[in-house]
């Protein structure tokens, strides 16, 4: 990051009569590769980033970005950031962070990942879909696929004084199969993740992407039933973490989430207990600053069922008269700061996934949930979601089911919740990174014929 | 945006392993949008892309990079560094650019960057206005305003050299109704390939009470029945269906290698007689529409099905080599940031003969779909799912009462045979569409359709 270029920006807008300003900039360097029948299919190695630029003036604070940082930009970016400011109405007060505050010693970079060669890295995913492809004479092709390697660096400057740099990396392998028998057509996905080449395994993604999936052949739809539901460990961390913004303060404090008087209060089953975690080595979102550069911090946030805190950053704890939980963010450089978790880790239970299916007669295991962008409802808690998994029938799962949906409301399920099982998973597809264990619901409607 | 010389630099850079083909776009825009909540702006943002993406085609293989820089030098270098994927002997590649001429299909009057923020936050307020003092159980009123314009341009090694401009803007109003703990929302949007003068032409005064309406309607509907049943979707935002059901599975990105159920079926009945669908980039404005896709091919209408018959696919220039078809213009992508590949712009079902009235009645007990809000499809089974955001009983051949949480689901060949009624009241509508080459405006469209039975998810049991 060019320095000259933050003094001439900054100079510029004091100038333009900003009293603070802050710069907030991200670097990515990304490669992707994917393979199709024993060819690489597509290859891309790139680097980007971008400027976030906000000043505060008469309280207010003007937003404004850029990819391409140059004279000129520099002009645009105080002009705009200035008429954003003039134009915002609500009479919130805005904070610049001074950098006070113990930060923890993150360390989620591992400069031997980069030193892979990118032959090894291509030789990953061909042996990848060798071993897809002869794992079953079932297996039709590997459809989507992709290594994707991440080394991103973020800084936050401003003239307060804070001065913050990270720097993480992480890869990724995952792989569909698509998996046919008499005419029935099943995907499965698989995937690995760390910051270490070496550990990502061939061998566990090529099980979780066919495995599921040739368990799938020959599913048919059930008649509609209210029954016991095990749902999958990372498939429930993405339905739990859909409704996370009910935790956020600023929606609280919009009323726009039914738990806002809930603090203190018993919210869910005495099972579920509830981690924010920053700090967690080789998870995806952590950090020792959030994006106003505050240090962060880990934290319950459900213990035992109640409710213990909302995730604040500056503005919205001032409000409700507590610190910040060092849960600002901002999607990108291009957003303005909002609120969301870090890692969010569901504390598992003891007991199995078999010994939680064996206590069911008659109940459904959901492998996997689907539209989960729009079929659920995050105000009134409801959801009505396409799914498929097995049968559980006498503690045991059984036939492949789909064509189903499963409704119910997430206020009531998360008092309905009986027990994790102990096979807790970060999910790659949740929103927030989460992870979680199966889990029994006490109830839930599925829907079929 | 960059000259001819740096681009021919660039392209015979990108060559210089034995690709086959190379392709540079450029792109530069400039974004706006403002969020109100309860009548007071809360945010206002501004920003700037600009980057370059570089494409180089070997066979049936392709490298894509990008960068923000625009240096010769160091375009030059990333070409190289992307190149070396490939490995080959360098094709002499004597690049003689034809300019295109701008088509310039879908003028704009008054571009936004010429209009200023108080007046954007003017018209903001006429649609909270009207949301808040729709009910007084309105709780909560946010209303989004979003404009932005990207300059593109597209060079390759066959020549082309051509540039656009695409200006578009949505405005969008989200209620939300509380009674004692009870909260329900309720949205309501329009957008366009327009200026500022969409706003003449459009009433936002109507998105602002259609958004509270719903929400109001809905805060005392029933939960919705489970089961089987006939189905009518209504127009305009009704089109999602046939975009998640059948659009994304006729996309040559899933086509090209198998991957979708309607692969190998060009000719072959695979809808009811009733059923003829688009894919239109050209239409006049909209917000799927452009006059180049984003490899420089210039939009077209393409007849994805007619009278059930499946007539074509969305082919981009890749997946047309492995096809051996032609390509159809579609081809699209989120920003520099992706690769292209072929997706769809403004897909509509044409219309029928029958009337909505005439559908209702012809109903025992059923659903009818007024509204419907997102969904998605898994490509290769064609499952899909969509969530209902407005939605009535139907019973006795009459609407009935509202029913909330109602998902349909089904596959898309199965739905597309059942669909036995299409009525005359064709509209069109615009959403986000979110795939593989990014997310993007994609424009939608049906008159109503009765579909002879659908998969409804619910918490009641019928």
């Amino acid at each position: 990051m060019n320095e000259q270029f933050i003094e001439a920006l900054f100079a510029k807008g004091s100038t333009k009569g900003f009293d603070a300003q802050e710069i907030y900039y991200v670097n990515n360097k990304n490669t992707e590769i994917s393979v199709y029948q024993g060819q690489i299919d597509k290859f891309n190695v790139s680097e980007d980033g971008g400027l976030s630029y906000r000043g505060m003036v008469d309280g207010k604070l003007g937003y404004s970005y850029t990819e391409i940082m140059d004279e000129s930009s520099i002009e645009m970016l105080v002009n705009e950031a200035y008429a954003n400011a003039k134009v915002i109405e609500i009479e919130d007060e805005v904070f610049l962070h001074d950098g006070s505050g113990e930060y923890a010693e993150v360390d989620n970079f591992n400069p031997e990942l980069e030193r892979v060669s990118i032959e090894k890295k291509i030789q990953f995913m061909l042996d990848l879909e060798q071993s897809i492809l002869t794992d079953d004479p079932r297996v039709k092709t590997m459809s989507q696929n992709s290594y994707d390697e991440v080394e991103s660096i973020r800084r936050i400057k401003n003239t307060n004084g804070l001065d913050v740099t990270d720097q993480v990396n992480y890869c990724l392998a995952y792989a569909v199969a698509i998996v046919e028998e008499n005419e029935d057509k099943r995907t499965g996905l698989g995937y690995d993740i760390s910051n270490s080449f070496s550990d990502l395994s061939i061998e566990k993604i090529t099980r979780e992407a066919t495995g599921e999936a040739l368990k799938m052949l020959g599913a048919k739809s059930i008649k509609s039933v209210k029954c016991p539901v095990v749902i999958k460990n990372e498939t429930f961390a993405q339905l739990f973490s859909a409704y996370m913004g009910i935790l956020n303060a600023e929606r609280v404090q919009k009323n726009l989430s039914k738990l806002g008087d809930k603090l203190g209060e018993v919210i869910a089953s005495s099972e579920l207990t509830l981690y924010d975690d920053p700090h967690l080595k080789g998870a995806l979102s952590s950090s020792s600053f959030d994006a106003e550069g505050v240090a962060t911090m880990k934290k319950p946030v459900i213990e035992d069922g109640v409710l213990k805190t909302f995730f604040h950053n500056l503005k919205t704890a001032s409000k409700a008269g507590v610190v910040s939980t060092g849960n600002a963010s901002k999607g990108s450089y291009k957003g303005t700061v909002g609120i969301a978790p870090s890692n969010l880790v569901i504390k598992p239970g003891e007991k199995s996934l078999e010994e939680v299916v064996s206590t069911i007669d008659t109940g459904v295991y959901i492998l996997e949930l689907q539209g989960l962008h729009a079929g659920i409802n995050t105000i009134s808690g409801d959801f009505s979601l396409q799914c498929y998994g097995y049968m559980i029938e006498n503690g045991a799962l059984t036939k492949p089911v789909s064509q189903i949906t499963v409704a119910g409301n997430f206020f009531e399920m998360l008092m309905d919740i009986e027990c994790f099982a102990n096979d807790f998973r970060f999910s790659i597809l949740s929103s927030d990174y989460t992870g979680a264990a199966s889990v029994k619901i006490k109830q839930l409607s599925i829907s079929g014929e | 945006m960059l000259s001819k010389e740096i681009l021919k630099d660039v392209l015979s850079a990108a060559m210089s392993t034995g690709g086959d083909f190379a392709e540079v776009f450029v792109e530069d825009r400039f974004n706006n949008s403002i969020e109100m909540v309860q009548g007071k702006v809360e945010k206002s943002l501004s920003g700037r892309d600009f980057g370059i993406g570089i494409r180089i085609f070997s066979g049936f293989n392709s490298v894509y990079t990008y960068t923000c820089e625009k240096n010769r030098d160091h375009l030059i270098a990333v070409a190289k560094k992307a190149a070396t994927a490939l490995s080959g002997v360098p094709k002499n590649a004597a690049i003689d650019f034809t300019v295109s001429p701008r088509r310039n299909l879908h003028p704009i009057i008054k571009m936004p960057g010429g209009i200023t923020k108080d007046q954007k936050v003017k018209l903001m307020r006429r649609g909270y206005e009207a949301a808040k003092t729709y009910d007084a159980l309105i709780d909560q009123v946010v209303v989004n305003y979003l404009d932005y314009t990207q300059n593109v341009l597209i060079a390759n090694t066959e020549g082309k050299f051509v540039e656009d401009q695409r200006t578009r803007t949505r405005y969008t109003v989200s209620s939300v109704a509380k009674r004692a703990e009870k909260l329900q929302s309720g949205n309501m949007g329009k957008g366009a390939g327009k200026g500022f003068e969409l706003y003449d032409e459009i009433d936002v005064d109507w998105i602002g009470r259609e958004s509270s309406r719903i929400a109001v309607t809905m805060l005392d509907a029933k939960a919705s029945p489970s089961g089987k049943f006939p189905v009518v979707l209504d127009n305009k935002f009704g089109g999602v269906i046939f975009h998640e059901a059948c659009g994304h599975g006729l996309e040559a990105t899933s086509v090209a290698k198998g991957n979708s159920v309607f692969a190998g079926k060009l000719g072959e009945k695979i809808a009811s007689d009733v059923v003829s669908a688009v894919d239109d980039g050209t239409v006049l404005n909209e917000w799927g529409s452009s006059d180049v896709d984003d490899e420089g091919t210039p939009t077209q209408r393409n007849i994805l099905i007619e009278n059930g018959i499946l007539k074509g696919y969305m082919i981009d220039k890749l997946n047309a080599r492995r096809m051996k078809m032609d390509i159809t213009g579609s081809s699209r992508r989120q920003s520099y940031k992706f690769a292209p590949t072929s997706r769809m712009t403004n897909t509509y079902i044409l219309n029928g003969t029958s009337k909505f009235d005439d559908m209702i009645a012809s109903i025992e007990y059923g659903v009818y779909a007024k509204y419907l809000g997102g969904g998605s499809v898994n490509t290769a089974t064609g499952e899909f799912n969509f969530a209902v955001q407005e939605g009535y009983l139907v019973e006795n051949g009459k609407i009935t009462e509202p029913i909330k949480g109602a998902t349909l689901i089904g596959t898309g060949l199965e739905i597309l045979k059942k669909i036995e009624m299409v009525s005359d009241n064709f509209d069109s509508g615009e959403g986000m569409c979110g795939s593989v080459s990014g997310s993007i405006p994609a424009g939608l469209g049906q008159p109503a359709l009765k579909v002879s039975e659908i998969t409804v998810g619910g918490r009641e049991e019928a």
